[in-house]
């Protein structure tokens, strides 16, 4: 985790991986990368924090597996299920409410186009 | 092609984990793949094969973090795997401490969300126990911790050290290894290190054997043997290494590391709190000990009382300290005073130092010096070798010292203090080192003076402590040492050198003598006044029937204290008069029909006499009557002793009399009515 506040990004972890799914399915090793492309390099998952949260949604049935060997060696896929995106969509909005309203209140200290720092 | 490195890293996690072998292996082949993804990319990007597995597997984080998460989630809702390596044999045990040591935590390091084995799961904080003792919660002071050790390392690499520890005593050891390099060491660096307090004669045929190219005797079975955690110091401190307990693993790091590593902990204070300490006085206390706390530095730890928890957030060494400190306030046995680490051991090391010893030094080397102290009295010092390069002294400086049956203090004071060295004990061990570094390791003390002080005198002495003795102190000088005082229960904690402590040990002794003197004085004083007061004459006014005047008048000198008396023998002995007081009227109500009214009379129903008239009878008419009674006063001087022996007397004889002093002041007796009534 680069510059952002750790304790904000922890909360919505799982947010962040399940809209990386929603693309398609995909492996860890390729979550991983794509999450650290689509934040601008602000979000580094580490291995260690990525896979026990991937193997959480997968008991909660929020995502499905399969494995795979087209590569030589066994890789296990993700992909969302249907409660998972259902689940996705309300999260998000959740996120847009709370955004939202967090700018009301913050008013005119937000600046309009904020940069990373 | 899968790395051999790889194979062993997830070889271990699946040890760790417990997992049913499917789940296992699933695990395995998914992290497999992760990490020989990385390899390659690093690769690719030009790392060569070992930096690449080191980066990828660095990134990872290390395998015990990754099986308590992971164990967190299966669905069996099995928790801390970690902490049932003892189930796994000395061989695993073995290849993971190899495994820990290789593949420790780089420079990531463990911390941040997720993965982090410092990190206490809610719920698993529960309060210690509030018992007398704080240092038998078992997760972060594990009886391990405390087992006896014997060592003898010279030169031997600092990984076989760690896993002839982690195997003697089945206790996983893991050393950053990273850090490590980062601190210019690596895992071979040499550390020399012999078990302590051996006898004369050992050292004797250790050296015979060195010399003749012979197997080492065998340590003698009652060789005073070390706890580890003592041990662990002796080793990592000369490297600037640290270490610290954590969910059932010891952690080697360096030492701003071991600082840094921060545990929260809750603490059990019904007891405390109940006891009469307060919150106040509590966090007080806790912000003496020697520890960073962020509010007050701006970095380290934190503390929080809610309701009857402490919740101490720090690291290892200063939840060990708050645990001593924590289970000697809880003491109800009056100790005058007690070191809040290692108590016995510091005593025994201190009365060392108070041994006699005859010295003749003539330009004799210091470590030679040093050797000759240890061999005479059978003790072990440490010279801390780094402190004297650092003051440019170095161990061959010569000594000329020529003493002879000193304390060893004493000659070591003598000889020494000139070059600013001094012989302190330091965690666990005596200690050759600079008066410097000497000042840096101040020791707790919780002094309890309720015997000798109380009120406002507690805080005064305290002042006094810190205003005469020889010391740093932070109230006056800045830095240095701090006394803090528990006013109700007369304890003072005082954080100083042990030169201060001993000052203060004989104030408090002289203290305790001159109260013993004073109070002998006052009470004598007092008794002596008491005496004085009793045997004073006084005189007294004793009013009665006339009857029985005339009749006391004669009887009392003979029967109470005759000795105390007028007489020939006795011309400043009491006296008696008689003198006639007038007479009482009595109303005397009820069916008085014969005898005599009864004194104080106004109580009919004593002994109303009845005639031969029958209870059925109607009532008989109430008479009211008056009696006359008169009365006459003894005026008797006595001391007081004598008058209280006079009173039993009278009120033994069933008369009723009463007393006024010479003021008029009643002082007792059972005549109704007030005293000295004329009419």
């Amino acid at each position: 985790m680069s510059s952002l506040n750790p304790e904000l990004v922890r909360g919505s972890l799982d947010l962040m991986i399940l809209s990386v799914l929603s693309d398609g399915a995909q492996y860890g090793y390729l979550i991983q990368q794509k999450l650290k492309a689509a934040s601008g390099e602000m979000i580094e998952l580490k291995a260690g924090t990525m896979y026990p949260i991937l193997h959480r949604l997968e008991s909660n049935k929020l995502v499905r597996c399969r494995w795979d060997e087209s590569t030589g060696r066994r890789r296990k896929w993700y992909e969302l299920t249907v409660a998972g995106k259902k689940h996705l969509k309300k999260r998000v909005g959740e996120w847009q409410a709370y955004v939202q309203c967090l700018q009301r209140i913050l008013g005119p200290l937000v600046d309009p186009s904020p940069q990373p720092a | 092609m899968p790395e051999r490195e790889f194979e062993l890293y997830l070889d271990l996690l699946g040890k760790l984990l417990k997992l049913s072998p499917e789940q296992k292996s699933s695990i395995s082949d998914e992290l497999r793949d992760h990490l020989e993804e990385r390899f390659e990319e690093l690769v690719q990007s030009g790392q060569s094969r070992d930096d690449a597995i080191r980066q990828a597997l660095d990134e990872f984080g290390d395998a015990a973090g990754l099986a308590v998460d992971f164990t967190k989630v299966s669905p069996k809702k099995i928790r801390r795997a970690i902490m049932r390596t003892t189930a796994v044999t000395t061989a695993v045990t073995a290849l993971a401490a190899f495994l820990f040591v290789y593949f420790g935590p780089g420079k990531g390091g463990t911390e941040g969300p997720g993965g982090t084995i410092a990190r206490a799961e809610p719920g698993d904080n529960k309060p210690v126990a509030s018992g007398v003792d704080y240092l038998a919660d078992k997760e972060l002071f594990p009886e391990v911790l405390d087992r006896p050790t014997s060592v003898d390392f010279f030169d031997t690499p600092l990984s076989e050290v760690m896993l002839y520890l982690s195997d003697l005593h089945k206790v996983p050891i893991i050393v950053d290894r990273t850090g490590l390099e980062d601190a210019g060491l690596a895992l071979d660096e040499p550390v020399t290190l012999r078990a302590e307090s051996l006898p004369r004669a050992y050292f004797e045929a250790r050296q015979k054997a060195e010399q003749e190219k012979k197997p080492l005797p065998p340590l003698p079975p009652n060789a005073d043997e070390v706890p580890l955690r003592l041990l662990l110091d002796w080793i990592c401190e000369p490297l600037q290494l640290g270490w610290y307990m954590d969910t059932g693993l010891i952690h080697v790091t360096p030492r701003y590391r071991e600082f840094e590593h921060q545990i929260p902990r809750s603490y059990d204070i019904t007891g405390l709190l109940k006891s009469g300490l307060e919150k106040s006085q509590l966090i007080d206390l806790i912000e003496t000990l020697d520890a960073s706390w962020s509010f007050i530095d701006g970095e380290g730890g934190t503390h929080a009382i809610v309701g009857n928890v402490l919740t101490v957030r720090q690291n290892w060494r200063v939840h060990r300290n708050i645990a001593e400190l924590l289970s000697i306030l809880s003491s109800t046995r009056h100790k005058p005073y007690r070191y809040l680490t290692d108590h016995d051991r510091h005593i025994r090391l201190l009365s060392q130092l108070q041994q006699k010893v005859s010295v003749d030094f003539v330009d004799t080397p210091l470590n030679e010096c040093v050797e000759f102290f240890a061999d005479a009295l059978e003790i072990r010092i440490f010279i801390d070798t780094t402190g004297l390069e650092d003051s440019g002294i170095g161990t061959d400086e010569p000594i000329n010292l020529a003493l002879s049956d000193v304390p060893l203090q004493k000659a070591i004071a003598v000889a020494l203090d000139p070059l600013r060295l001094t012989l302190v004990v330091v965690n666990g061990r005596l200690t050759l080192t600079t008066i410097d570094m000497a000042n840096e390791h101040l020791h707790a003390v919780l002094y309890d003076v309720s015997d000798v002080f109380s009120g406002d005198d507690v805080e005064a002495f305290s002042e006094a402590i810190q205003a005469t003795t020889d010391g740093w102190w932070e109230n006056i000088d800045g830095a240095g040492g701090d006394a803090l005082t528990l006013t109700d229960t007369g304890r003072i904690l005082v954080r100083q050198t042990d030169v201060v402590h001993n000052l203060i040990r004989d104030m408090i002794a002289w203290s305790r003598k001159s109260r013993d003197v004073v109070d002998e004085a006052t009470t004598k004083a007092q008794a002596e006044a008491a005496a004085r007061l009793a045997q004073q004459l006084t005189t007294r006014f004793y009013r009665m029937d006339r009857d029985s005047a005339e009749d006391l008048l004669s009887l009392l000198p003979e029967v109470v204290a005759p000795e105390s008396w007028k007489s020939e023998a006795n011309p400043d002995g009491g006296f008696i008069r008689k003198v006639a007081a007038g007479r009482r009227i009595l109303e005397v109500k009820g069916q008085v029909l014969s005898g005599q009214a009864q004194l104080g009379g106004e109580n009919p129903a004593q002994n109303p006499v009845q005639t031969g008239k029958k209870p059925a009878q109607p009532e008989v008419p109430e008479v009211k009557t008056s009696v006359v009674i008169p009365e006459a006063i003894l005026v008797i001087r006595q001391s007081q002793n004598v008058h209280r022996k006079i009173e039993k007397f009278l009120t033994g004889l069933g008369i009723n009399w009463n007393s006024t002093d010479e003021d008029g002041k009643f002082l007792g007796g059972t005549l109704l009515g007030q005293g000295g009534g004329y009419f």
